[in-house]
């Protein structure tokens, strides 16, 4: 369960509606009236402004009203999947295999551009079966067998739609809201909001075997303080960098430590003013106590044998995937705030620009297992309902050939789901055309999706605010025309 | 009634009240907690009812300026002068300044010694102790600009001219040094608060040391400072660190946080600058010279514009110059997906935002979309500034050569060329027979029609007749290395020589050096349109280039003279920005070199001079040093000898009571800031009292070995090692380990792929203009100071330097130890501790690890073999090519598409051990003393 001990001590800030209602009662209406004519936004920001503690950056900050979920795992499909090989299926795709895409949808405007530039135009069915599973009869295609049996828990939102049909930019996008580099990520966000339950362990952390296209950008932390970056965990050998100590042995690590303590206490003796002596000198027994922690969280000794078969690990091909995922579960379990987990094995993931089947068949191979048993580890444990599980790549591919047997970017309408803390499963939203190319509804946006990931923590996007060089930005931008998209959490 | 409200938040509360409320913040929440929040609620409830305003108070608008809500006192918080207009010529200085005016505030007045004595340096006279203020310090009878007029001002204080304000009358009379001083004394004394004595000479040398070069000094240096009785020893060392190469690296890395600068494009493929360090040599250059700023500026906006033919010698740095703007991160991967529409549309945003951000101090990027919220910045003048870039183009083409370089250069070429062209003579000649053989053999399997068809020479052939043969003309095209196997052993051996002969030459081409730089097109300059809601597919109308319409006149002179080559727009935008009369440009330079020295700025918000950022806590000064910096022909140095010979520099940085309770963030400067090291300096320094760091100042960037691990787990590089690169340099090209011992500027910084021991000491991402980095204090970077190979290789190193140095007693050492890295001797209670220390860890060393350290040692020799014989191994060409490459000055990287890549085998070192437990015992020390607070942090 979410722990609400903080809205029992009326610590936390209530919602702003909550705020004037309450307080409407206590005091005359000519000031009420005041205090709403007053810029509503501004007072709720300024009441959700943040100070960090440089000393602390990762003490754990209220929301901005009761949360739905604690933690996040994205589990990030790099590459891009196919929406209509996995979570969209067009039957009518089938029927017109190998026709040509009808001409008025070739000319509708390609406004985001590049998509049809390397596409033919003839349509390809994906060589793959569909069955509707669970009670709410979700189409899932059977790449996917694991994770469809986690059906009724899925909300799929099929018209999510990028700004960029490139890897790099739409990689920023989904992770930081804009297509350039060096804006902060969303878990820099969410940390910087929310701060970490486990202060011992980094809050935000990124686990790959090939890192997101783009590279360090998208866990960077941008404008926001350092701390907030994610900390790349290493999912074999020693976890954290540096990590393993330098020193002979333990004694001589211990004495090192203590004498260095020593010093720098008597240095800072003199020196009361800069508070950053006294936090450096906290940061080595944080630094002593992380190198335990983490060696026990890499530590899978302790699973049991059914578990650590379930995600598939020590099988081919299932093995990398299995240990990230495995150890995001440990990590929330810990009280990590975020995990953001990157599937590819190779430089190119799911980017199927050639045999798509093929590829698409060996990325589900390697990561559709894994992800069902976290699921279901997560459900097991009682974590399922505080973890906001995120499954989706940077877009889709388009239902055009790209060559005989490839497929291109389609940044349009693309396939992504949610679970877990929140999200209300079993459901689809948002339809595509008979092709699965553009939206047939409302497409949503990733500042959309941001909106909403922040929701079900508990926060409200306008108000999740960094002031950096005159400006209040925020990961929904600083138009604030972000909305969390309906039917998710409600 | 007030039980119901007993669950809301308080804080909410307190942030109103204290936005609106002139009372002390721990006044407020004693009040909360007293009165609960019934009071607060009521407080609350009476202002509004009082103001009625629709609108936040204006205080409460400005409640965030450190000055007003930090300091307690009123009288401080508001030192504004009143503000009324004065022309702006008025601040030309050539013209209302008598010839005192000018003086060079440089030339220190050196008055009797011995009247002040600093507390820590025990009776040693103090530096140039002008006890008296003379007239150095106090203003002549000059034109000054403080006296009240009539024409309105600028609301947004930065938008306003500087006024030269007198310099104002002091108590604390034996303080001031400078006019810097007296400025900052008068704000001391109107919050009653003291400024702090001198600091002590070890520890002025070591602050200068750092803010001047980056790295502590040595111990000789302290030695022969604290030694020198001659009065203007101080001065003497500041010159002498200015006039140190390595106050170009330090100065140099700070520019380069403001510029975004990297090695490497960003994005999906990363891909390599291989010019981008000509950049950042010449910025190194511009400070080491003291090129003036306005001239600096004008450089990297329009340097192409600026040169005055092809003879100028400064041509070659003019275009190097505009690599500027071309900093900016860049999707190489744009064409292939149609977008370089978009890609051109984000390089003009960061151009606009970069120039605006670290020449103006002005943040553009709110007005991309719509009216600025905040400043006087219409939407339109982001575009008419973008205006002045919208014809550029990269241009990676310009040789930088000087004519006589090029000239024998090419005649090397030629020289070469004619030779490559007679040994492939030769060699075709060998091959000729062969292939004659060959061809005759195919053409008998070929048909007869095929045969009588292939006799008609080519230009008569009908088009059908050439369609038909092609499959055959394929097969009778032999390429040469496959000839070359079936000539018989002598020829081959003979051609094989002629071959390598072949290679040798083609290394020894020379590249003319090139440039990355920006241009633009004289004519047919794409118009630039307004953009709806900053969105490049909905343009509204068409603007035309105009600086900034709240400082600047709205026409401007574009010099459209024919023929011109370029469209003249940068340098005319580059004249406005370098101007005397910009109120903007020489002040937020001031800011940031003050910032650098005293840890903070005079605008703490050095990128936004704009109403979000914060109001100078010293106008007067600030306007002040702003002036002297444009008489003084805006010379950076001059500017830091300015600050760093004053008072204010030198005082010591401990705290006192008296002043913490005023001003407790020190923003009266009255003391020092503490000033953390940042990553680079950090790193630096332990390579520099570790004896290794090698003297270099330029060149192409140094890539270190990283463990394959790393490599093989970014996307971009992982293509480049499996090969699938088309010609993009998105590889990692290690160098020989041990190349890297050099000042961290001139690592590689690739942007997807930091360094990880610096990057977690907050190295900034370089991808927007950074005026200040963070600092953040995290457990990683214990670990990484404790841990990391670097620490480990660096601490053995520091302590094979102390016992080569003849220092074998440990106490000897340990006061080496600390006059190296602390530049101080260690008191009785440290020298305890690091001698139990040393004890015990020798016995510890001794006792646990003999025969580890043997076992360890002998693998590390097995190591170091293995490691030698690769290194040893005979020259291939491309070694040869790639020393050849990185040793020289002109430098365009030709790298091989061959599948002989030394860069991917380079791995880092292995770790060194010591050689016995004392040695061990002291590496443990001196990696402790890396991880000393006062390592990290300088007083």
């Amino acid at each position: 369960m979410i722990h609400q001990s903080t809205t029992q001590s009326g610590q936390r800030p209530d919602s702003r509606r909550e705020f004037l209602r309450k307080t409407g009662t206590g005091f005359g209406t000519v000031a009420l009236a005041s205090l709403m004519g007053r810029d509503r936004q501004a007072i709720a920001a300024e009441s959700r402004k943040i100070e960090i503690d440089p000393l602390r950056p990762m003490q754990v900050r209220a929301p901005h009203f009761p949360p739905k979920a604690r933690n996040v795992i994205f589990l990030f499909m790099s590459g891009g999947p196919s929406q209509i090989q996995t979570f969209d299926y067009k039957p009518e795709l089938h029927r017109l295999d190998g026709t040509e895409l009808p001409e008025d949808i070739q000319r509708r405007n390609d406004t985001i551009g590049g998509v049809f530039k390397l596409c033919t135009n003839r349509l390809m069915a994906p060589q793959v079966d569909w069955q509707p599973h669970g009670q709410s009869r979700l189409w899932i295609s059977d790449l996917l067998s694991h994770t469809a049996k986690h059906a009724d828990d899925l909300c799929v939102i099929k018209t999510m739609q990028g700004e960029s049909a490139n890897h790099g930019p739409a990689c920023y996008l989904m992770n930081t809201g804009a297509i350039v580099q060096g804006r902060p990520s969303l878990g820099s966000w969410v940390t910087y909001g929310l701060g970490s339950e486990n202060q011992n362990l980094p809050g935000f952390v990124v686990l790959f075997k090939v890192g997101a296209l783009g590279g360090a950008s998208n866990w960077g932390q941008g404008f926001l303080p350092t701390a907030f970056q994610g900390t790349r965990l290493a999912h074999r050998g020693d976890l954290v960098r540096f990590l393993k100590s330098a020193s002979a042995s333990p004694a001589i690590q211990r004495s090192t430590l203590s004498t260095l303590q020593q010093l720098n206490r008597r240095h800072a003796q003199t020196r009361t003013h800069v508070n950053d002596l006294e936090g450096r000198i906290a940061s080595y027994e944080l630094a002593y106590r992380l190198q335990s922690e983490a060696m026990n969280i890499g530590d899978l000794s302790g699973e049991t044998r059914s578990t650590l078969a379930s995600y598939g690990i020590d099988e081919d091909p299932t093995d990398e995937f299995a240990r990230m995922c495995l150890l995001s579960r440990r990590m929330v379990e810990k009280g990590v705030r975020f995990v953001q987990v990157y599937s590819a094995y190779d430089k190119s993931g799911w980017d199927g620009h050639f045999r798509c089947d093929d590829n698409h068949r060996a990325n589900a191979l390697q990561t559709d297992k894994p992800v069902a048993a976290l699921l279901a580890d997560l459900k097991q444990r009682g974590l399922f309902d505080e973890t906001l599980v995120i499954w989706g790549g940077e877009f889709g591919r388009t239902p055009m050939s790209q060559g005989k047997t490839g497929r291109n970017h389609n940044p349009y309408a693309f396939s992504l789901w949610m679970a877990g803390g929140g999200v209300k499963g079993g459901r689809s939203l948002g339809m595509t055309d008979d092709f699965g190319l553009y939206p047939e509804t409302r497409p949503y946006s990733i500042r959309d999706l941001h909106a909403t990931i922040l929701a079900a923590l508990g926060m409200e996007a306008d108000d999740l605010i960094f002031n950096h060089n005159g400006r209040p930005e925020r990961l929904t931008g600083v138009e604030a025309t972000a909305e969390v998209i309906p039917g998710v959490l409600d | 009634m007030f039980d119901n409200i007993g669950s809301i938040d308080r804080n909410m509360l307190c942030h109103f009240l204290k936005s609106e409320l002139p009372c002390h913040r721990d006044h407020q929440s004693a009040r909360l907690r007293k009165n609960g929040v019934a009071c607060c609620v009521f407080s609350l409830a009476l202002l509004f009812a009082f103001d009625g305003r629709t609108d936040p108070p204006v205080e409460a608008r400005k409640s965030k300026s450190p000055v007003t809500a930090n300091l307690q006192q009123p009288a401080v918080s508001k030192p504004r002068p009143v503000l009324r207009s004065l022309p702006s010529k008025k601040f030309l200085p050539s013209k209302n300044l008598s010839s005192s005016g000018r003086r060079n505030l440089s030339r220190f007045h050196v008055a009797p010694v011995n009247r002040r004595l600093s507390p820590s340096d025990g009776g040693i006279p103090d530096l140039d102790a002008s006890g008296l203020i003379d007239e150095e310090v106090h203003d002549d009878d000059e034109a000054f600009d403080d006296v009240d007029d009539e024409k309105e001002r600028h609301q947004l204080w930065s938008f306003n001219p500087p006024r030269k304000y007198r310099t104002p009358a002091t108590d604390f009379s034996n303080w001031p040094r400078t006019k810097v001083d007296t400025f900052v004394l008068q704000q001391l004394k109107n919050a009653g608060i003291k400024p702090s004595a001198d600091t002590s000479r070890a520890t002025l040398i070591r602050r200068l040391s750092y803010d001047l070069r980056g790295l502590p000094p040595t111990p000789e240096e302290v030695k022969s400072f604290q030694a020198d009785a001659r009065p203007d020893v101080y001065h003497r060392l500041v010159e002498r660190y200015l006039a140190d190469e390595n106050f170009g690296v330090a100065w140099g890395q700070y520019w380069l946080d403001v510029v975004r600068y990297d090695d490497t494009n960003g994005f999906e493929k990363d891909d390599f600058r291989p010019n981008a360090w000509r950049y950042r040599d010449y910025v190194v250059k511009a400070f080491n010279t003291d090129k003036p700023y306005d001239q600096f500026l004008r450089e990297q906006i329009a340097g192409d514009e600026l040169i005055l033919g092809p003879n100028d010698p400064d041509r070659a740095e003019k275009w190097i110059a505009t690599g500027f703007l071309r900093l900016g991160s860049w999707d190489s991967t744009a064409d292939i997906f149609g977008r370089e529409d978009r890609s051109r549309d984000q390089l003009l945003a960061d151009v606009v935002e970069t120039t605006s951000a670290a020449f103006l101090g002005m943040t553009l990027s709110c007005a991309r979309c719509h009216d600025h919220k905040y400043d006087p910045i219409p939407q339109t003048d982001y575009y008419r500034l973008q205006a002045f870039f919208a014809g550029v183009k990269f241009r990676d083409d310009v040789i930088i050569d000087s004519p006589h370089e090029r000239k024998l250069i090419d005649h090397l070429n030629r020289k070469i060329d004619a030779d490559l062209t007679l040994l492939r003579q030769q060699q075709q000649e060998l091959l000729a027979p062969v292939r004659l053989r060959a061809i005759e053999a195919r053409k008998a399997l070929f048909p007869p029609d095929i045969l009588r068809d292939l006799q008609i020479p080519e230009p008569a052939r009908s088009p059908a007749v050439q369609r038909r043969l092609e499959p055959y003309l394929a097969r009778i095209q032999f390429s040469d290395s496959d000839l070359a196997e079936v000539l018989s052993p002598t020829l081959k051996g003979e051609y094989k020589s002629l071959a390598g002969q072949i290679a040798n030459l083609r290394i020894q081409r020379k590249p003319h050096a090139r440039a990355m730089a920006m241009s633009d097109y004289a004519q047919k300059i794409p118009p630039t349109f307004r953009l709806d809601q900053g969105d490049y597919r909905h343009p509204l109308e068409e603007v035309h280039p105009g600086f900034l319409s709240a400082i600047g006149s709205l026409d401007i002179h574009i010099d459209t003279e024919q023929g011109r080559s370029t469209s003249g727009r940068r340098k005319a935008l580059a004249e406005w920005i370098a101007s005397a009369d910009n109120p903007l440009t020489a002040r937020v330079m001031v800011n940031r070199v003050w910032q650098k020295l005293l840890g903070r700025g005079l605008v703490e918000t050095p990128n936004d001079f704009g109403s979000q950022g914060t109001e100078p806590t010293h106008p007067e000064l600030l306007d002040r040093l702003a002036i002297e910096f444009v008489e003084n022909n805006w010379s950076v140095k001059h500017l830091v000898r300015t600050i760093v010979m004053s008072s204010v520099y030198r005082q010591q940085s401990a705290t006192n009571p008296v002043a913490t309770k005023v001003d407790p963030h020190n923003r009266l400067f009255w003391r020092q800031n503490v000033k953390r090291l940042d990553a680079e300096n950090l790193r630096d320094s332990m390579l520099m009292v570790s004896g290794r760091l090698d003297e270099r100042f330029s060149g192409p960037p140094v890539w270190p070995a990283l463990e394959k691990k790393m490599i093989l787990e970014r996307p971009a590089v992982l293509e480049w090692v499996n090969k699938a690169h088309e010609g993009r340099l998105q590889g990692w090209y290690a160098d020989p380990p041990g190349s890297d011992n050099v000042r961290s500027l001139f690592l590689i910084q690739k942007r997807t792929v930091p360094l990880p021991f610096l990057q977690v000491f907050d190295l900034p991402e370089r991808t927007l203009s950074c005026g200040r980095r963070n600092q953040t204090t995290v457990a990683p970077q214990a670990l990484a100071l404790l841990n990391s190979p670097f620490s480990s290789r660096t601490a053995l190193l520091l302590a094979r330097r102390l016992r080569s140095e003849g220092h074998q007693e440990a106490p000897h050492q340990i006061r080496r130890l600390y006059s190296i890295a602390l530049s101080r001797e260690p008191d009785a209670e440290e020298m305890k501790l690091c001698l139990s220390l040393l004890a015990t860890h020798e016995a510890q060393h001794r006792q646990l690890n003999e025969p580890l350290l043997v076992s360890t040692r002998k693998q590390y020799l097995r190591k170091a073999r293995g490691q030698q014989t690769q290194m040893t191994a005979p020259q291939t060409p491309l070694k040869q090519s790639l020393r050849q490459v990185t040793s020289k000055k002109c430098w365009t990287p030709e790298f091989p598409t061959d599948d002989s890549r030394p860069w991917l085998k380079r791995q880092p070192l292995p770790l060194e051990q010591p050689h016995n437990a004392q040695e061990a015992a002291l590496t443990d020390l001196c990696r402790l003393v890396f991880n000393l607070n006062e390592f990290v942090y300088i007083d």
